[in-house]
């Protein structure tokens, strides 16, 4: 039976590489075409009539003058009379024309009458809430015996607002059909699963005849799995209208209904020994996913606490349902739980890292490479040397501060198949389902086949972005580099022994005895007898060698489980509220790294949007109209290039983690930065700004209600 | 955005012609007239450009005053503002952080803006009035006004208007019945019912241009500007202050004018802060005393308490500026 592995640690010719990511020349000139770019002839434009109520009934529907307008070619009623409406923009009424314009137009000529129901969109207070949910409860150990034994207790009302996805390339598609087959161009983490979601999402027509493609991907962060009712319907004008259709969101849509991170808010209990051991935690806490309310985060988080009393409550709210938001329900956890150990730290007059230290046993599986990964921070941010107590101040409004994170994440390969090709003339192929968010995947696929033919990765093509390959899962989990990396390696393994096979006679060597390295084929240790990679292709025979792999499979290629470390470095202007970051350090593992370059960018993206949910972002619904205010990206704030501060990224590599084989390394840096800036924000300041966004209005509230409780204090 | 008739006149008379006809509104650089089409907040009958009109634009000495022209993008005043020493519109412009804005938008454009107010862009209209009821005080209104009386909650969007009002800066404002010079403070008003506009504009008049005392005429005066915002990417303000002083010999203020923005529907010509400055030399007890005396009388509502303190702490901190500049002098 044929084996499957890396290279020995060492012996690696493109794996490792900083390789520049090889769609980057066309993304950066335009010439990449990102499905949002598709502009196929004769195409339509589609638009949808989405609901100004948070909570409605629609009593009449008339889309006569829609219908009636010159330019309208097809019109669609995705909800009808009698339909009740469970957020403010869901769709109503979709139309096909041949212009942007004339279709919003015919929007406009739809009469929809509501009847307008009560809504509620504030989750603050949970007992506003329509429908009230059991809350969850459970323990662990002896939760009361915990506090009794505890010298130091902490109470915390923590809160993390819902966040939007804000993916640059909004939500939708082209549809076009020939016959009874359609393409779809979509923006989608999905390609290979989409086909069958489609049937099951009601479109007419069998799975096998619908064909996804994406070749280039402008952000889904976990919103993009699904067809959505609007890929749905624009596929149905499509075909009602007998041309191709286009079908994106505008921005507000966007953001009201195509994806939102679900919030938690938080009553906390922590208690600590006097020498910084953690003994019981209790939290009662409730947030909401919108319409469907959400579950709970996994609190405490990576600290396993002794003992433990938790209570969730999901607080459905008429807004959009939450989807999955780049390492789902951690980043959330994370805030909670390290900004309450901090607060403990603090209130024990300890050192945060010795007290991290002190309770690393509670870390479990990672704890070796918590305490390693926290060496390294510490001595790269010198904590040591510069780390002062909260009580400690500068003179002047600007103050400083150090605040520290812990997270981990999972990333096991998903499901994968790949197909790979050697062509007689010595060219090299990979086909395979999947798709690059922009996170490089084409790129690593390219590198393993490199590797593995013993080629530079420009003389191997990459295809993917198409349904009619070799089915590959959805880019989730942080699940996509492992899985692919699995199955291209396992084919490319499985082609070159092929091609091995037939050329061994040639060589007077036995195909096991065979290497591919620098573009030839060679006996191992006999450089002698060897061959050029073209010399050898042109053996195979007049066909290519066509081979499938897969992951999972034989061998071990890839694995599960990471741990990281994060340091924030701020400095608050304490007048203003103004929050500046300086530096950003993450420390992460993620077994073998197959490109530097790529693997560092995933770092700085997971940072830099980190610190856009910890110090701008935040859904903002009016109580009134269950609206969303800023729905948009001017009060919807982004952190931009010059909010971010120094982003440094330190990749844990060496023998035992490349040993790990592949691991997922999308998610687990976007966890820590709320925590690790919300700490280092305390550590400047000498108080907790118990929500995020840590907006300039809430540092400044944060100090004025500690100035008035001082206040308070002096007079008493 | 529906349809709308489109005039692009090469004469300033042409263009006061065009703009008599009920339901025309001028169109400068378009940065903010266009998303106010898009999203549909406004649906004028005609649109008028004013790009042709080359009389409006440019930055030129007059006689006591220096004259900007309407149509002169922001990054040309930037330069020339920059070149005569009008520091508190230097560095309010230069905030704008965002070279397209820069080159497109205009100093009649920026003036003329509409509210930012989330309301009013979601089509609430400008006072938001629902069932006879404002949707702010009890909505949130952790940006809006904590200066004023109400109806209106909204504040002036413009960073020009405050610096150009400390400088004691006026619009000219034409219209086929001739011109009128109004104070900048004066160019807003703040509306009572909905029906009435943010501007004190009768119909088809158009800012043809601002006129600001030169700094080193008789009334000049040294200014600043201190501006606090979340982010350093392009965005808006929180509160703004700019501040114009003359001294004497001595070095001791004469005379003040302290305008706060983002904190009422008008430039907040903020009195008070500006007699606690006169009298007294430049320098970080004058800025604390400014900055203590602003705001005062605010009524913030019920998520805006912060801005209090930021619109004092903008005011010292304007004046801490010309305090180290007068040091470095
Ligand atoms: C994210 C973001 C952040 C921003 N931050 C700031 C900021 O911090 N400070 C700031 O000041 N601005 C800011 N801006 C706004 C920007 O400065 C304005 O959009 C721009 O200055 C408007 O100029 P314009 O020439 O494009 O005006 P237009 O869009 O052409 O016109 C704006 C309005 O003024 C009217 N108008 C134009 N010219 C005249 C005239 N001569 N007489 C009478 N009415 C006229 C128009 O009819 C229209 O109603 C920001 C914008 C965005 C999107």
């Amino acid at each position: 039976m044929a084996d499957y592995s890396w290279p020995a640690p060492g012996t690696h010719q493109t794996l490792g590489r900083r390789l520049s990511r090889l769609d980057g020349p066309v993304k950066a000139t335009g010439a990449a075409k990102y499905s949002y770019d598709k502009a196929l002839p004769g195409m339509l434009h589609g638009k949808m009539l989405t609901c100004p109520h948070a909570h409605a009934r629609i009593v009449a529907l008339d889309v006569s003058g829609a219908r009636s307008m010159p330019g309208v070619r097809a019109v669609r009623v995705i909800q009808d009379v009698g339909s009740e409406i469970q957020w403010a923009h869901d769709e109503i009424v979709a139309v096909a024309a041949v212009s942007e314009d004339i279709a919003r137009d015919a929007l406009r000529a739809v009469r929809v009458e509501y009847e307008v129901l009560e809504h509620y969109v504030i989750e603050e207070d949970p007992n506003g809430t329509f429908e009230k949910k059991e809350p969850q409860e459970r323990s662990q150990g002896d939760p009361d015996a915990g506090f009794a034994s505890a010298t130091t207790v902490v109470e915390r009302e923590l809160a993390i607002p819902q966040i939007a996805h804000m993916c640059l390339e909004a939500h939708g598609q082209v549809a076009e059909w020939q016959g009874d087959e359609v393409t779809v161009w979509a923006s989608t983490q999905g390609v290979s699963t989409l086909p069958q979601q489609f049937v099951d999402g009601g479109l007419e027509t069998k799975a096998a005849n619908v064909r996804i493609r994406c070749d280039y991907m402008g952000g889904g962060f976990g919103a993009k799995f699904s067809p959505d009712r609007w890929g749905i319907v624009g596929a149905q004008l499509a075909k009602d209208a007998g041309a191709p259709v286009k079908m994106f969101l505008d921005r507000d849509q966007e953001v009201a209904v195509a994806g939102s991170r679900p919030s938690t808010f938080a009553k906390i209990r922590a208690g600590a020994t006097a020498d910084g051991k953690l003994v019981a935690w209790e939290s009662e806490t409730w947030g909401s996913g919108g319409r469907p309310g959400t579950g709970a985060v996994p609190v405490p988080y990576v600290f396993n606490v002794p003992n433990q009393r938790k209570k969730h409550t999901s607080v459905p709210t008429h807004l959009q349902s939450s989807r999955a938001w780049r390492a789902p329900n951690h980043p959330q956890a994370c805030f909670l739980t390290m900004a309450t150990l901090d607060d403990v730290a603090a209130e024990l007059a300890m050192d945060p890292l010795d007290f991290v230290l002190a309770n690393l046993e509670l870390t479990g599986r990672f704890e070796a490479t918590y305490r390693e990964q926290l060496e390294i921070a510490a001595e790269r941010t010198g904590w040591r040397e510069r780390w002062r107590p909260r009580t400690e101040f500068d003179d002047g409004p600007l103050q400083r501060g150090l605040g520290l994170s812990l997270h981990t994440w999972g990333g096991r390969g998903h499901q994968s198949r790949c197909d790979v090709a050697v062509n007689p003339d010595g060219s090299v192929e990979a086909r395979i389902g999947t798709q690059d968010l922009g996170t490089g995947t084409r790129t690593v696929i390219a590198m393993v086949l490199a590797e593995t033919f013993g080629l530079e990765i420009d003389q191997v093509t990459v295809r993917m972005g198409d349904s009619r390959f070799p089915q590959s899962g959805p880019s989730g989990g942080s699940s996509t580099v492992g899985g692919v990396t699995g199955s291209t390696r396992r084919a490319a393994m499985d082609a070159l022994r092929e091609v091995f096979t037939r050329v061994a006679p040639m060589l007077e060597a036995e195909p096991e005895t065979l290497v591919a390295r620098g573009g030839r084929i060679e006996v191992d240790g006999d450089s002698t007898r060897s061959m050029t990679w073209q010399e050898a292709a042109s053996r195979i025979g007049a066909v290519a060698v066509t081979v499938g792999g897969r992951n999972p499979g034989r061998g071990k290629l890839n694995d599960s489980g990471v741990g990281g470390v994060q340091i924030a470095d701020v400095t608050v202007d304490i007048e203003t509220g103004v929050t500046r970051v300086n530096k950003l350090l993450a420390i992460q593992d993620c077994g073998l790294v197959v490109n530097e370059k790529l693997a560092e960018s995933q770092i700085y993206s997971g940072l830099i949007m980190g610190v856009g949910y910890a110090l701008f972002e935040e859904l903002i619904a009016d109580p009134h109209s269950g609206r969303l205010l800023n729905a948009d990206m001017e009060f919807y704030r982004l952190a931009g290039i010059g909010d971010v501060g120094t982003l440094e990224a330190v990749l844990m590599q060496g023998p035992e983690h490349q040993e790990r084989g592949v691991i997922g390394l999308g998610e687990p840096p976007v966890i820590s930065p709320g925590a690790a800036l919300s700490n280092a924000v305390a550590n400047a300041i000498g108080h907790r700004v118990p929500r995020l966004p840590m907006t300039p209005e809430r540092v400044l509230e944060t100090l004025m209600a500690a100035e008035a409780a001082e206040a308070l204090e002096e007079k008493a | 955005m529906r349809a709308f008739a489109y005039a692009r006149p090469t004469s300033l008379e042409e263009a006061l012609d065009v703009l008599k006809r009920p339901g025309a509104l001028p169109l400068a650089g378009g940065t903010d007239l266009t998303t106010l089409l898009k999203d549909e907040v406004i649906e004028p009958e005609m649109l008028v450009s004013l790009a042709d009109v080359a009389d409006l634009r440019g930055v030129e000495h007059r006689g006591s005053v220096v004259h900007i022209g309407a149509m002169t993008p922001l990054a040309e005043l930037i330069e020339s503002a920059d070149e005569l020493g009008l520091d508190a519109v230097t560095q309010a412009a230069r905030e704008i952080r965002a070279p397209q804005m820069l080159s497109v938008g205009t100093v009649g454009g920026e003036l003329c803006q509409r509210p930012r107010c989330w309301y009013f862009r979601s089509g609430f209209g400008l006072l938001a009035m629902q069932g006879g009821r404002s949707m702010v005080p009890e909505g949130d209104n952790r940006y809006h006004a904590i200066l004023g009386s109400g109806p209106a909650y909204f504040v002036n969007p413009s960073s020009l208007a405050p610096a150009l009002s400390a400088l004691g800066a006026r619009v000219v404002v034409a219209s086929t019945q001739g011109e009128r010079r109004v104070l900048i403070e004066d160019l807003y008003q703040v509306p009572l019912r909905e029906d009435q506009s943010e501007f004190s504009l009768a119909d088809g008049e158009l800012v043809v241009a601002v006129e600001v005392p030169t700094p080193d005429g008789p009334s000049g005066a040294v200014s600043s500007s201190y501006e606090v915002r979340p982010r350093t990417t392009l965005d808006w303000p929180l509160a703004t202050a700019s501040v114009a002083v003359t001294t004497d010999s001595a070095n001791v203020v004469t005379r003040a004018k302290v305008v706060l923005g983002h904190v009422a529907p008008r430039p907040w010509v903020d009195l008070g802060a500006g007699e606690a400055l006169v009298g007294r030399e430049l320098d970080a007890s004058a800025a604390a005393g400014a900055g203590a005396a602003a705001a005062s009388g605010a009524k913030p509502l019920s998520k805006n308490a912060y801005k209090v303190r930021l619109a004092q702490v903008a005011t010292k901190r304007a004046v801490l500026k010309l305090a180290a500049r007068e040091e470095t002098a």
